[in-house]
C-alpha cells in the first residue's frame, strides 16, 4: 500500500525484489542503486536478523515526476539468498505494491521457480491480493546461461500471463527496464 | 480487540492510512475537540466515513485538520454504509489538497479583508525612531523629488537619480536632461528584483558597471530603494560616497 507523507509531500510504494534462492534480486538492488544519482537515492540498508538479512534501499524516480503534487518515491526490499522461512517471505510481501519476481534462467532450476513463484501468490492471497489483478513483472534472468529456458516457459507453467524481461543482472543488463516497468504499472494502477 | 491512543502520538494523517497497510477490517472512531468521526475500513479499503453532519469525501476533508482527540480501532466492526467510492490514498490526497485550497482560500479573504480595512482606517504615524529606518509610505511625491534635487545638486557627475519602492514602483526621478527612460526602467525594475530576491534579505548596495558607466542601487530605510546612473569618468568610490550621503539626506528629511 502506498504510504503518504503529508509534511514531506511524498507518496511512497513498495517494491518487493521475490524469487528462488541464488536468482539475482541482491544483484538486481546492487545494480539499481549504484545506476542511480547519489541525490535520488537513499542509502543501502541492510537489516540483520538472527534467521534472515534484508536489504533496503530508496529513491526519487526522475522520470515518472509527481502525482498531485507529491513527490513519487520507491522502496525496494529483497532478501538475499534462499529464504528458509516461511514467515519472512510473507512478511516482505505485506503492503507491497509491485512486485518483481527474478527467475533464474538454468534449465536445473526450472522446479525452483515454479514453486517460488506458486509460494509468492499464496503469501500474496493470505493478505488478500488478488495476483492477477496485482503489478507483477517477471524477469528471466542470468540468460546468459547455457541452455536458457525458453521465454514464456514459466508463464505456462504457473498459467500466469505477466510483462516479462530478458535480463543479465550481473552486467546490468535488463535491471533498469525491469524497474522502470513495474513503477509505471504501479503508478497507472494508482492514478486510476 | 481494540487499538487506541491520541492524535498527539499518532498523526492524523498516518493513522488513517494504517488500518490501509494492514489490510484491516475495523472502525476508526476519532474522539475530536469538537466532533466525533467514525470511519470504517473493509480489507484496509477505506469504505464509509462520518465526521459531525459531513460523510464521505467531505468527512475527510473535515477530518485531516484534526490535531487534538483520541483514537480507538475496532478491529471486525463493520457497516453496510458506504459513502467513499475512491481508493484511501487518493481520497486521503484529495482530501489535504481540498482542506489546503480552503486554507488558502480563506487566508485571501482573510488579508482583503484587512486592506480594506486598512485603508477606512490608516493605522497611526509610527514613532519617530522607528521612521528614520523606515520612511513612512505616505512621503509626498513632491517633498521627495526636492530632496533628491537638492542631494544630487552636489554630485555634477550624475547623470539620473531616483527613488523607488523595493517592489519596483517609482516614487520620484531627477535628471537634468532628457534620457532613455526606458532603459533606466528596466535597470531599475531589475535591480529590485536583485533585493527582492536576494536570499537573505539584507542586501545594502548593488553596483553594475560597465564602458558607458555606473550605475548603483542602495537601500533607503527598509522600504526604499535609491538608484543612481553616472558616466564613465566617475569612479566606483565616488559614486559610493554620492550614494551614501544622498541617502543620508533622504533618510534625514523624512525625520
Amino acid at each position: 500500500m502506498p504510504y503518504i507523507s503529508y509534511d514531506k509531500k511524498e507518496i511512497s510504494f513498495k517494491i518487493v525484489y521475490y524469487g528462488p534462492g541464488m536468482s539475482g534480486k541482491t544483484t538486481n538492488l546492487m545494480q539499481i542503486h549504484r545506476s542511480l544519482a547519489e541525490n535520488l537515492r537513499g542509502e543501502m540498508v541492510s537489516l540483520d536478523t538472527e534467521e534472515e538479512r534484508t536489504l533496503f534501499f530508496d529513491f526519487f524516480p526522475l522520470d515518472l515526476g509527481r502525482i498531485s503534487g507529491y513527490a513519487v518515491k520507491f522502496n525496494l526490499y529483497t532478501i538475499p539468498g534462499q529464504v528458509y522461512y516461511e514467515a519472512s517471505r510473507k512478511l516482505m510481501l505485506e503492503g507491497a505494491d509491485g512486485v518483481v519476481f527474478v527467475a533464474d534462467s538454468n534449465p536445473h532450476r526450472f522446479d525452483r521457480n515454479v514453486s517460488a513463484y506458486e509460494m509468492m501468490i499464496d503469501n500474496l492471497a493470505s493478505y488478500s491480493v488478488d495476483p492477477r489483478a496485482f503489478p507483477i513483472v517477471l524477469q528471466y534472468n542470468k540468460r546468459d546461461c547455457q541452455g536458457a529456458i525458453e521465454k514464456g516457459s514459466l508463464e505456462q507453467a504457473i498459467s500466469m500471463d505477466v510483462p516479462s524481461i530478458n535480463a543479465v543482472a550481473t552486467e546490468g543488463k535488463g535491471v533498469m527496464e525491469t524497474i522502470r516497468t513495474i513503477s509505471k504499472m504501479i503508478i497507472e494502477g494508482f492514478e486510476i | 480487540m481494540a487499538l487506541s491512543g491520541t492524535l498527539s502520538d499518532l498523526g492524523i494523517v498516518d493513522l488513517v492510512q494504517f488500518p490501509g497497510t494492514g489490510k484491516k477490517t475495523g472502525e476508526l472512531v476519532i474522539a475530536g475537540l469538537d466532533d466525533e468521526a467514525r470511519l470504517f475500513y473493509d480489507q484496509g479499503g477505506l469504505k464509509h466515513v462520518v465526521c459531525g453532519d459531513h460523510s464521505g469525501l467531505d468527512a475527510l476533508v473535515e477530518l485531516v485538520s484534526w490535531e487534538e482527540g483520541e483514537f480507538e480501532f475496532r478491529l471486525g466492526s463493520t457497516c453496510d454504509e458506504a459513502s467513499m467510492e475512491i481508493d484511501l490514498h487518493r481520497a486521503l490526497m484529495l482530501a489535504l489538497k481540498t482542506r489546503d485550497e480552503r486554507r488558502e482560500e480563506a487566508r485571501k479573504q482573510a488579508e482583503e479583508a484587512q486592506k480594506i480595512a486598512m485603508n477606512h482606517h490608516p493605522p497611526a504615524a509610527p514613532p519617530v525612531a522607528e521612521r528614520v529606518t523606515q520612511p513612512p509610505p505616505a512621503m509626498e511625491d513632491l517633498q521627495m523629488t526636492e530632496i533628491l534635487s537638492a542631494a544630487v545638486a552636489h554630485f555634477p557627475y550624475i547623470e539620473y537619480a531616483a527613488i523607488f519602492h523595493k517592489n519596483g514602483s517609482k516614487i520620484c526621478i531627477w535628471t537634468p536632461e532628457t534620457v532613455d527612460e526606458q532603459v533606466y526602467n528596466r535597470i531599475i525594475s531589475g535591480v529590485a528584483n536583485v533585493f527582492g530576491t536576494h536570499p537573505r534579505k539584507e542586501l545594502q548596495k548593488v553596483y553594475l558597471t560597465d564602458n558607458l558607466g555606473t550605475c548603483l542601487g542602495s537601500a533607503v530605510g527598509e522600504n526604499y530603494l535609491l538608484f543612481l546612473a553616472a558616466g564613465d569618468d566617475s569612479s566606483l568610490g565616488v559614486i559610493s560616497i554620492a550614494a551614501a550621503k544622498i541617502c543620508t539626506a533622504i533618510s534625514g528629511a523624512s525625520e
